[in-house]
């Protein structure tokens, strides 16, 4: 396995998911210079943490270019969504969860779309969607948790001693990187993921609503009051509480001024689709509509793991994918549209053969879209053979393009950013992005 | 003798905090003593029986979830054994399975009874019945494992999760235990029962770790943990590493887990012997450790419960806490919560402070709820329409202490001290200014610690 990655179970896990603040980096620096003091070096360092000040990322630019990131949790079946429709093997490997020529949305003779996403189609035909095939890397991780952490890093280097993620590195390089928290924001996920974490900036989590809540309506006397009371517990920066109680008391100040930053921009109850996910992508549209600054969104559709019952449960999900970047498109104002390209992301792909539950177990290499008008639409990659001989890892798609070069291309035609430095390593680029903002 | 602040702390984390009173009672005691006492009484079991609501035909199979959810918060909060409910908390979030998927709330309560009367058992029994419960056999597939094709996911994260750690074990040891395991479904009948299928078990030989042999499901854990010495101690430091974690402060020196790992290999992974060296352990009582734990959004709410008397029933915490991050039988995936960090974002917090607001205002001032404790709101207006120079002081003292906070950080207290004093000054004396103490008292870095 690549060692990219700090192999320690409980520090993968860390990684997964961190917090806005430093505190837990910082934590860990202060527990290897104590163990090196002898343990007494006690919280010196405590350099927490400034940032939760901000909430407030410069505007963005009509030249300035947008990236949502669509995470498909769980290990998206994308042999099921961009379908090898007419190959044999195919239909071997999978007798009942198989998807047939007469049902998919085809492309070509050889590959078509899994027929919930129609939507998707017609943006296709219309040349906005480039489809990546057979993305993966060598070796293989089929665990969720580090597969992900090595997508989350997207790091080609040499070891470090802890992980950060490629966005985060891209965003350490803008100006106030450290201070700026509107920069990358994710929405319905626990703590900031890896990816969206560099060495000095981190993206910040924002609810899915926020009518009626805390701190937004300072209009009353008293409420105000209470609302600045609660702040002046974080006044001197330190607590005297260690580094935890001083990032509690930073991120409830720093909710309150979020609070009012960001209230405007969420919808009003009855204009909220029932699907989760194509309320994330209404809230990233408005969202980029109201430019705070962000720079980089980042959503969930969970439920990939489908090792059960897949014929129904991937459909569902397919049908939502479908929907939210339909709905993230035509939210977007005509100012934005332009300036914004969606990209999916997972784990991993799934095992080319169904097993008798009627799912399929983790796999490889996986196909992936990358959407928006300034996208030059179209068939990238290669679909993995899936003749028996073909097969690799326990009869798994052998990955034909290294999910890096995605980053590569994103960062350097995209966000205008130095993609070897932020990845460690040059990688080919791919020629999915028409022009530039 | 053991100081108030490290019995405190103690009773924090080996329960969910200790009101002034129960302090009381266990002053002049050693921390020895104490852990005894925690781990060693015996309470009589008053949960024989499931919860009423599931034979209570006025609530409805959708209720279930949120009522067993109030159930345990409940319970968390006024338990006579909080160490049980402790570590049922703990194998939750380690043994994971989700109610999404298993989606029946009488296999999560037969798994969390599980946790709630052996958690302080033996590790390798726990694992072999927890291996065989509907809700892991749902969970994590095993249900339909079968020969033919089988269904991995069960067996690897039972080496990944639950005992040895990730790199611990080839893709061809996944394979061979996923054969292991095929045959040990639910009844085709009744997918709530456990069955073992002979006929769709794979009895080829299989290599797992070495070892070529008719492996069943249960030898895989009885190697793993008993016959093989090397994987035993590897899961010994696995399982010891979480202890930690969620008891003391993530990321401990490798010398602590060792040790603690030592201890429960030399008692054949009995728990009991593991957490009384854990909690005498003299770095449990380092700063590190008393600083190093931000109360998970469980373990905050079951604070509000046990300080404020107010149940789950009145509160409703289990419609916030999802936004909160934790969300008991919904765990996030097989890896369970995390810790620290995971709390503390913009999103999580925001949800704590409306919580706290809406109980706060809607309750404590809401005269026409029965059964409501008012002595919190009666003794502030005591104290601050009272005569005593010192009763702003006095008033944010006693607040404190009410919420089990017995030594405040001087910045803390005297903040709130000028925040009363504000308020005062400002010639807005009424019902807000014990409501706004209340509130950043809830919300204060001392009450999110754990």
């Amino acid at each position: 396995m690549p060692m990219i990655i700090d192999p320690e179970t409980v520090a993968i896990r860390d990684a997964f998911s961190v917090a806005e603040t430093r505190a837990e980096f910082s934590r860990r620096r202060f527990l290897q210079v104590s163990a090196a003091a002898g343990g007494g070096a006690a919280l010196a360092m405590s350099p927490l943490l400034s940032h939760l000040e901000a909430f407030a990322a410069p505007p963005l630019k009509s030249t300035d270019a947008v990236l949502v990131m669509i995470m498909l949790s769980g290990g998206n079946d994308s042999l099921n969504m961009v379908v090898p429709h007419s190959d044999s093997n195919y239909h071997a490997l999978r007798p009942t969860i198989g998807l047939h020529t007469n049902q998919t949305l085809n492309i070509n003779s050889t590959v078509g779309l899994h027929p919930g996403l129609t939507k998707l189609k017609h943006r296709y035909d219309a040349g906005d969607v480039a489809i990546i095939q057979g993305v993966g890397y060598n070796p293989s991780d089929f665990s969720h948790f580090s597969s992900m952490a090595n997508w989350m890093q997207g790091w080609g280097g040499a070891n470090v001693s802890y992980p950060t993620g490629w966005i985060g590195r891209y965003l350490d390089g803008l100006p106030n990187a450290a201070t700026e928290a509107l920069y990358a924001v994710t929405l319905n996920t626990n703590g900031v993921p890896l990816h969206l974490v560099g060495q000095q900036a981190r993206g910040s989590s924002l609810p899915m609503s926020v009518g009626g809540r805390f701190g937004v309506d300072r209009s009353g006397q008293d409420d105000a009051r209470l609302y600045d009371d609660i702040a002046s517990i974080a006044q001197s920066g330190r607590t005297g509480l260690g580094p935890w109680g001083d990032t509690i008391a930073k991120a409830n100040a720093g909710v309150l001024r979020l609070a009012g930053r960001i209230a405007p921009a969420y919808p009003d109850q009855s204009q909220v689709p029932d699907d989760w996910f194509a309320r994330q992508m209404q809230l990233v549209g408005r969202l980029v509509n109201r430019n705070l600054g962000i720079r980089v969104l980042n959503v969930t559709l969970d439920g990939f793991d489908t090792h059960t019952n897949e014929l129904v449960n991937h459909a569902d999900l397919m049908t939502s994918l479908d929907a939210g970047i339909e709905m993230l498109f035509t939210t977007l104002s005509p100012t934005w549209a332009d300036n914004v390209v969606a990209m999916t992301f997972s784990e991993f792909g799934r095992r080319p053969n169904e097993n008798d539950g009627g799912g399929t177990d983790h796999g490889t290499a996986a196909s992936h879209f990358v959407v928006g008008p300034r996208v030059k639409g179209g068939l990238y990659g290669q679909m993995p053979p899936l003749a028996d001989a073909k097969l690799v890892d326990y009869g798994n798609l052998e990955p034909q393009l290294d999910y890096r070069r995605i980053y590569a291309t994103l960062l350097h035609q995209w966000l205008n950013a130095d993609d070897r430095q932020i990845l460690g390593k040059t990688y080919p680029q791919i020629g999915f992005i028409e022009s530039h903002p | 003798m053991a100081t108030t602040d490290d019995v405190a702390h103690l009773m924090r984390r080996a329960g969910f905090g200790a009101s002034a009173s129960k302090l009381q009672t266990l002053n002049g005691l050693t921390i020895a003593e104490i852990v005894d006492q925690l781990i060693d009484d015996v309470v009589v079991p008053d949960d024989a029986n499931p919860p009423d609501f599931f034979t209570d035909p006025n609530v409805q199979n959708y209720e279930w979830e949120y009522r067993l959810q109030q159930w345990w918060l409940d319970r968390m909060a006024t338990a006579p054994k909080p160490l049980q409910e402790r570590l049922a908390f703990f194998w939750h979030g380690t043994l994971c399975s989700s109610n999404s998927k298993v989606d029946d709330m009488e296999l999560m309560y037969a798994q969390n009874k599980l946790f709630r009367d052996a958690g302080m058992g033996n590790y390798r029994t726990l694992i072999h019945t927890m291996a065989l419960q509907p809700a892991m056999l749902h969970y994590l597939d095993n249900a339909y494992n079968v020969e033919g094709a089988a269904n991995e996911n069960f067996a690897r994260e039972l080496m990944e999760l639950f005992t040895l750690g990730v790199d611990q074990y080839t893709q061809a040891d996944i394979i061979a235990a996923a054969k292991a395991w095929t045959g040990y479904n639910v009844d085709d009948n009744d997918a709530s029962v456990f069955v073992y299928y002979d006929d769709r078990h794979d009895h080829s030989v299989k290599t797992f770790m070495g070892q070529s042999r008719d492996w069943s499901g249960p030898d895989i854990i009885d190697f793993l943990l008993q016959e093989n010495s090397t994987t035993k101690m590897i899961s010994a430091k696995f399982i010891a590493k979480k202890l930690w974690t969620f008891f003391a402060y993530p990321n401990p020196d490798q010398t602590i887990v060792d040790e603690l790992a030592q201890v429960l290999y030399d008692n054949d992974l009995e728990l009991k012997p593991v957490l009384r060296a854990l909690f005498n352990h003299t770095q449990f009582y380092s700063t590190t450790a008393k600083q190093g734990l931000v109360r998970s959004p469980v373990e905050w709410v079951a604070a509000i419960i046990k300080y404020t008397g107010l149940s789950a029933s009145i509160i409703n915490p289990q419609w916030y806490m999802d936004d909160m991050g934790q969300t008991l039988f919904e765990p996030p995936n097989v890896a369970g919560w995390k810790n620290n960090q995971y709390w503390v974002n913009s999103s999580a917090m925001w949800q704590r402070a409306d919580f706290v607001g809406n109980i706060v205002n809607a309750i404590f001032n809401w005269n026409s709820l029965p059964n409501i404790d008012t002595s919190i709101r009666d003794t502030l207006n005591t104290i601050l329409n009272g005569a005593s120079s010192t009763r702003f002081v006095d008033a944010v003292d006693w607040a404190l202490a009410k919420f089990g906070i017995l030594t405040p950080s001087t910045n803390t207290r005297r903040q709130l001290v000028a925040a009363v004093t504000r308020q005062y000054h400002n010639g807005n004396w009424d019902e807000r200014t014990w409501v706004n103490l209340v509130t950043v008292v809830m919300l204060s870095p001392e009450f999110n610690l754990a």
